[in-house]
């Protein structure tokens, strides 16, 4: 790959490859969190019956799992239908790849998007509603921190008074993650919805040299 | 590629595939199409001087001809200046 245009359509590919690959880390980590609350709440000692807040972690880890679950197949369906473009991405890394097979690239890469659109809309939203999850959670463990100290009763140091702060940092940062992935996922749509608009207006253009022989 | 192409995608991707001359199997298999829609898409692309019969002895290959290359041009310009706009994030 020499010229500008391939270069950047180089750098493009990876982007959109490795946003997927952040998107399913996101993905398996929401089902994992929702796991882990479930086991958590049903093998604990004290789950001999399950209090009411239990039960509404029990529902709402449920809830997150079967997100991370559907969030990990769409993911993986988006990654399948870009595994042919990727092995060519990968071959021709070793080597200079002509203009007509970076078209060739371009024409898969537009014939993906045409029939993954519902899909990638779809992920806008699932990144959305994952991300205000992550940051609900970050905000709830940040307030069940603070609450102790700011009663101004002292407050051992401990290592259980620091958790609920790690664990407001770590929904923060996913969360905000989340948000940025769909950022970015609203911005690929926006391109390519403008790259499919300019190409049915040029269409015509191949249609009249087709009908001009 | 089978996906959702459009016809002048599929004209493309034939056109490329015969510059060496390819036989009618050669073409749907490679270009994934089904019988009825090759016959369509290259009955067209022959009658419109873009692929030539070529016959040896029971063996007849289809090989694109000079205007192909004008089509395979034109249609590579169009692709490469729509990819111009890029969605300006990396990662």
């Amino acid at each position: 790959m020499q010229s500008n245009q391939s270069k950047a359509f180089n750098e493009e590919f990876r982007s959109f490859f490795s946003l997927y690959l952040v998107n399913l880390v996101l993905a398996a980590l929401t089902m994992a969190l929702g796991l882990a609350i479930v086991v958590q709440e049903v093998v604990s000692p004290t789950a001999a019956v399950l209090a009411p807040v239990s039960l509404l972690q029990v529902i709402a880890g449920g809830i997150a799992f079967v997100l991370g679950l559907v969030w990990i197949t769409a993911t993986a369906r988006l990654l399948r239908g870009i595994r042919v473009v990727r092995k060519a991405y990968r071959e021709n890394k070793k080597q200079e790849m002509s203009p007509e097979e970076v078209t060739g690239m371009m024409v898969h890469l537009m014939t993906q998007y045409r029939d993954q659109k519902p899909l990638i809309r779809a992920m806008v939203v699932i990144c959305s509603v994952g991300g205000i999850c992550y940051l609900l959670l970050g905000i709830s463990n940040l307030i069940s921190a603070i609450v102790p100290l700011a009663s101004g009763l002292p407050v051992p140091f401990s290592a259980g008074a620091i958790l609920p702060f790690i664990a407001a940092a770590i929904n923060l940062a996913i969360g905000a993650g989340c948000l940025r992935v769909s950022r970015y996922f609203r911005r690929y749509a926006k391109v390519w919805d403008t790259r499919l608009g300019a190409l049915a207006q040029s269409e015509g253009e191949l249609a009249q040299m087709l009908e001009k022989a | 590629m089978a996906e959702r192409r459009s016809q002048y995608e599929i004209y493309w991707e034939i056109l490329t595939f015969c510059r060496g001359g390819k036989s009618f199997t050669a073409i749907i298999n490679r270009c994934n199409l089904n019988s009825k829609t090759g016959q369509e898409h290259l009955g067209f692309l022959t009658g419109k001087g873009y692929l030539a019969l070529v016959k040896d002895g029971e063996k007849t290959t289809y090989t694109a001809t000079e205007r192909a290359a004008e089509y395979i041009a034109l249609f590579s310009r169009l692709y490469q200046s729509v990819f111009d706009q890029t969605p300006g994030f990396k990662l």
